[in-house]
């Protein structure tokens, strides 16, 4: 359902696009002119600029001001190769693309560290770095009066323009660039590695606990997004013979930004449509004389201020809502053993074996200890809880065992390997999935997506056969989407399926945040207060789901507050308190031990109850 | 009981779709020391927010000393006389212990800085531990006299309601030993106390009438001693069953 | 000798208009976590509606105030309009578009309306250089460094002695707190952007008679003073201040020693460099650390 209004949009597009050259020929006049022409040309130039833009800012979520520049190098890169080193079109082309990716995969560390508008400053600094190096090196560049006298362009000796004794080849030539450029994007999108953006771009903790490793994704975002920006740049070049640095200042930039905006960041057709709309404006724009960039300003600000969402995104929204109010949802049983969940709890470790074993671990920030030198020794398929009051360090711990913080000391060994240090994503690959205590959900993906970006490691397919959507992908990702289906059939969401999981309900969205870390096929599920806002219904069928996994061989480590839940579900359990362990053995014992008593129910007297004893 | 002090019906909270408080009715006589309690995520701290204007409640009404209030803001709850001591204490780090409490009493100042003193030194005598570290950083203090802090800022605004939000969050059994008294002398006093505790023994025992609350709505409420007996209660937050 | 002498002059006047620039961002960014990007334009106004109020008759001192009063007022329209309703959610940006858009319009209608060229904004400190040695700079010059230290301990006195600097403080450490004791931190923000629009302005209107005030003087100026801004840590006035002064003298060195064509090129990359060693900024945990 979704993306059907920005298909139609485009194939109407492509069409007009097509036949547009030979209009005249129909009516009978001199249309489109050589320069309607070329103008159209450049707009098909700017719309792959922004379908590489949109890839960064609308998927992967990082905003980048300095877009024009990347446009640029690409546009320098061609038409040097061209007039210093005699490349033929094709190769200089190439090489337009692949300099300019390789720059974005640079422009790209900053966001290990730095984001939001840390990143947008770090762009805006490249951009004019990049106009100031044109201007002023005058040798090389050529400076204000920039590159002339780049030849024509030829494809095996055969002649590109877009004159109608060329049969508007070039023309063609770019329309079908653009038509690619649309098919890539849309390839990436519904892949895994579209998935990983937008996971990512929507709660990087959550992404990185389930196996993607966020600075590589987000280093193939700006390097795809610049290598679009390059390819538009070359044949910009070679469309006008001629380059400058005026063409790719901060104000292209932001006319890039617009486009993207404009059409709708993040849809398939938005950035397509933005440049389509906002091109047209300009020309518009252009009778304003002096004022014309005045006018740009306003329609930015009113774009942001009214179609924030851009067109298609608008377009879409309409439409949702509008088949959303027709279907009607029902919540499944939870856990539902489907046929074919085998697979999921298939790799685990021998019962009896240590599957978590934790040494002396302790944690400090600054001065607070907030673990120290807690032992921990979680046997195989057992249900093994950590309790303890707030703030004794539950929490801490599972984040040490996970990977996002470091141990200051000690030794933490999952599945026979010492893991301290390994970044979250590796241990999520070995087999540790986790969830998060205030659930972290993609929010603005579907209930399916969620679960199919837990299936991320899984995927073997390189990223070519991913994109050109060879017969390997569509195995694996039809696979995939199975496994996802089971999934939700096993929490009872499978009604939910389209829905996106920031509308759920509290306790489906806990209930989705289990299915999509069991989507890791993992040997150790680590849960941080599951049961945090059921109801007692709820939290039976989760005591269920967790006995159920452990039976078939999953080993659950469980931090909750629910004593009863607790008693009921685990094997072992280990009390923390001012992050040391007060107590540790089973259930039964742990509750009758007067330090945990203390520590847990303080020792306030009830009226007319005894403390729990 | 007297008129109300606060009075809620229907009231709603939201985060978009997800709805954190489904309409609760709850009620705060004057002059009365009233516990919630409820799990992690039963929308406790949502329904604060609403009350002291932190948030918009979606649905229902609030009304506040005789006055309808839903949707005012937090600045203008404090200047009708509700100070709220947030979950977290939220005390300002960067600030001095003594700056804090002027922070307090932030629409008196240049006001009335007289008064001002003199409620700064009525409550140093209720946590002579501030006293002692008045021109420390805030930041500085350990998490029991964070939340003295918080408390005793939230006093200097002289408040009719004092809504207390998670008290014995991340403290020792011993800091609370230490505090429940002068909650409870303060109402003594006759100042109405709200207080939200997921400890629901402390809750149980130092309160007069309890609301329990579950997946954003009041499950149960009574007097404390009548739920404190209640089996729900005693079934989900204090774990009797497992040990009969 | 006697260049570097000149080179440490003219950048120690260039640098307190970062400097100043800087502090504005620090007073917005304290208070919303969100800052105006037409901020240069607003610096642009001060120096800008001097001179064309001026040229309507008024006297230096008047026309400066109104300038300067009129910029503050643009400062807090554009919190209100354009930084507040795009600022709801954490991390969000599109108050980072909506104020570029802003700032394109006010650049473009003050081309459109004044002209593109600058013009002189006369005042008696610029009639005679100073000689030092065989440096020369103008008086106006020296009253850039001079306001930028005066500045930042107004600023810190505002902060550490007012009621309302207090208040503004207690809203930048959080907001929600910040509510809970009675602050309106929603007119607290607001007038955050009105400050540091009188702040920008007056860094305009000191800066115009050495450089001639055009549409186009804010641009890059209020760029290279959010990047100050951000490279010191956004945390406390003298650090901003002083990374405004160290990377003006930095430009003067680089022009002098190297090329005037290289400057920006090697000034941007110098900071995108020290950003990502520094990602919190060179004062920005350090100073927390030493408490």
């Amino acid at each position: 359902m979704r993306g059907r209004a920005g298909l139609v949009l485009l194939l109407l597009l492509a069409a007009a696009l097509a036949v547009f050259p030979w209009v005249g020929d129909v009516i009978g006049e001199r249309f489109p002119t050589s320069y309607e022409l070329r103008l159209v040309m450049r707009a098909m130039i700017l719309a792959i600029v922004a379908i590489g833009l949109n890839i960064l800012v609308g998927y992967a979520g990082l905003v980048s001001l300095g877009q024009a520049a990347l446009y640029g190098l690409g546009a320098h890169v061609a038409a040097l190769l061209a007039l210093r080193a005699g490349f033929p079109f094709m190769a200089a082309l190439a090489f337009s693309v692949l300099i300019p990716a390789a720059v974005g995969a640079m422009l790209a560390f900053p966001t290990v560290r730095v984001r939001g508008v840390y990143l947008a400053v770090i762009t805006i600094a490249f951009g004019l770095v990049f106009v100031n190096i044109l201007r002023e090196w005058v040798g090389f560049t050529g400076g204000a009066s920039g590159l002339v006298g780049i030849p024509r362009p030829t494809i095996l000796g055969e002649r590109l323009g877009a004159t109608r004794a060329l049969n508007f080849n070039y023309y063609y030539l770019i329309l079908l660039f653009l038509l690619a450029a649309v098919g890539v994007q849309a390839a990436l999108v519904r892949s895994r590695y579209g998935r990983a953006m937008r996971a990512a771009a929507q709660s990087e903790n959550a992404a990185r606990a389930l196996g993607i490793n966020v600075v590589a994704i987000r280093t193939l975002a700006f390097s795809i997004s610049a290598g679009f920006a390059g390819l538009g740049g070359a044949l910009f070049t070679n469309l006008a013979l001629f380059v400058n640095y005026e063409t790719f200042t901060f104000t292209t930039s932001i006319e890039l930004l617009l486009m993207v905006i404009l059409g709708g960041s993040g849809t398939l057709a938005g950035p397509v449509v933005g440049t389509a709309v906002l091109f047209s404006a300009t020309q518009f724009l252009q009778g304003l004389g002096q004022w014309q960039t005045f006018g740009y300003g306003v329609l930015l600000a009113l774009v942001l201020f009214v179609l924030p969402r851009g067109i298609v995104g608008s377009l879409q929204r309409l439409m949702h809502r509008s088949v959303a109010a027709e279907t009607s949802r029902e919540t499944g049983h939870w856990p539902n053993w489907v046929e074919g969940l085998g697979p999921v709890t298939a790799r685990h470790d021998d019962a009896g074996q240590s599957t978590l074993l934790a040494r002396d671990v302790t944690l400090r920030f600054g001065g607070l200890t907030a673990v120290n030198a807690v032992n921990m020794d979680v046997r195989a398929g057992t249900v093994h809880a950590l309790i303890g009051p707030n703030g004794a360090g539950k929490s801490s711990m599972l984040n040490v065992v996970s990977g996002f913080y470091r141990a200051t000391s000690g030794e933490v060994s999952v599945f026979g390997e010492n893991v301290g240090g390994l970044p979250p994503y590796v241990l999520a690959r070995r087999g540790i999935a986790r969830t998060f205590q205030n659930t972290e959900l993609f929010g603005q993906m579907t209930v399916l997506e969620n679960v199919l970006v837990g299936q991320h490691p899984h995927f073997r397919a390189t990223f070519a056969e991913t994109v050109l959507r060879l017969p390997r992908f569509r195995r694996e990702e039809r696979a995939a989407l199975a496994e996802a289906r089971r999934l939700l059939d096993f929490v009872g969401l499978s009604g939910f399926a389209g829905e996106e999981a920031r509308n759920l309900p509290f306790g489906h969205q806990r209930r989705l945040e289990i299915a999509r870390a069991l989507a890791l096929r993992p040997k150790l599920l680590l849960l941080d207060e599951p049961a945090a806002g059921l109801t007692h219904g709820e939290i039976e069928d989760l005591v269920a789901l967790i006995r159920g996994l452990a039976d078939r061989g999953m080993t659950v480590v469980l931090v909750e507050h629910h004593v009863d839940m607790i008693m009921a579900v685990s094997d072992r359990v280990t009390v923390l308190d001012y992050g040391e362990v007060i107590a540790d053995g089973p259930p039964s014992a742990i509750q009758s031990n007067p330090k945990v008593i203390e520590a847990y129910f303080g020792n306030a007297k009830l009226p007319g109850v005894a403390v729990p004893a | 009981m007297s008129e109300a002090i606060l009075s809620l019906s229907g009231v709603r909270v939201a985060y978009g779709r997800i709805e954190a408080v489904r309409g609760v009715d709850l009620t705060v006589g004057r002059g009365a020391f009233v516990g919630v309690i409820g799990s992690n995520g039963a929308g406790k701290t949502s329904l604060m927010r609403a009350i002291s204007g932190v948030l918009r409640p979606a649905g229902g009404t609030i009304s506040f000393d005789g006055a309808d209030v839903t949707g005012q803001k937090s600045h203008q709850m404090v200047a009708r006389g509700l100070a709220m001591v947030p979950e977290g204490r939220m005390v300002f780090a960067d600030q001095s212990v003594r700056d804090n409490l002027v922070l307090g009493a932030y629409s008196r100042i240049g006001k009335d800085d007289a008064g001002i003193a003199a409620d700064i030194d009525k409550v140093l005598g209720l946590f002579p531990r501030l006293s002692e570290r008045i021109d420390q950083l805030a930041g500085t203090l350990s998490g029991g006299e964070q939340q003295m802090l918080a408390i005793a800022r939230g006093l200097v605004s002289r408040p009719k309601l004092l809504v207390i939000d998670e008290l014995s969050l991340g403290l020792a059994p011993k800091i609370l030993d230490l505090l429940f008294p002068v909650l409870t002398a303060l109402n003594k006093e006759g100042l109405s106390i709200l207080l939200v505790e997921q400890m629901a023994s402390y809750a149980l025992a130092v309160t007069e009438r309890t609301y329990v609350m579950e997946n954003g709505r009041v499950i149960l409420d009574g007097p404390s001693a009548q739920v404190a007996a209640d089996p729900r209660v005693l079934d989900a937050y204090l774990g009797r069953r497992g040990a009969a | 000798m006697e260049a570097i002498v000149q080179y440490l002059l003219t950048g120690l006047s260039a640098g307190s208009v970062y400097g100043l620039i800087a502090l504005g961002f620090y007073v917005m960014w304290s208070a919303a976590k969100a800052v105006n990007f037409t901020y240069g334009d607003v610096f642009m106004l001060g120096g800008v509606g001097t001179v064309v109020l001026m040229e309507l008759g008024l006297p230096l001192p008047v026309a400066a105030a109104t300038a300067i009063a009129g910029a503050a007022v643009v400062g807090a329209i554009v919190e209100r309009v354009f930084v507040r309703p795009f600022n709801r959610e954490a991390n969000s940006i599109g108050w980072m578009l909506t104020t570029i858009a802003v700032g394109i319009m006010i650049e473009s209608s003050t081309t459109a309306t004044y002209g593109p060229l600058g013009r002189p904004l006369p005042t008696p400190l610029v009639e005679h250089p100073i000689r030092i040695g065989g440096s020369g700079i103008y008086p106006q010059e020296l009253l850039l460094p001079v306001a930028a230290i005066a500045a930042t301990f107004a600023l810190e006195f505002f902060y550490k002695r007012t009621v309302l600097g207090r208040a503004m403080r207690a809203v930048s450490f959080n907001r929600v707190a910040a509510g809970l004791v009675g602050i309106d931190a929603d007119r607290i923000t607001l007038l955050a952007f009105a400050i540091a629009g009188g702040l920008g302005a007056f860094a305009g209107f000191l800066v115009a008679p050495v450089v001639q005030a055009s549409a186009s003087m804010g641009v890059i100026v209020g760029l290279k003073g959010f990047m100050v801004a951000i490279i010191a840590g956004i945390a406390n006035a003298r650090g901003v201040v002083i990374v405004g002064i160290l990377y003006g003298v930095a430009e003067k060195l680089i022009e002098g020693f190297l090329s005037t064509a290289a400057r920006d090129a090697i000034g941007f990359t110098l900071m995108i460099l020290l950003l990502l060693l520094f990602p919190q900024g060179l004062f920005g945990r350090a100073e927390v650390r030493k408490v």
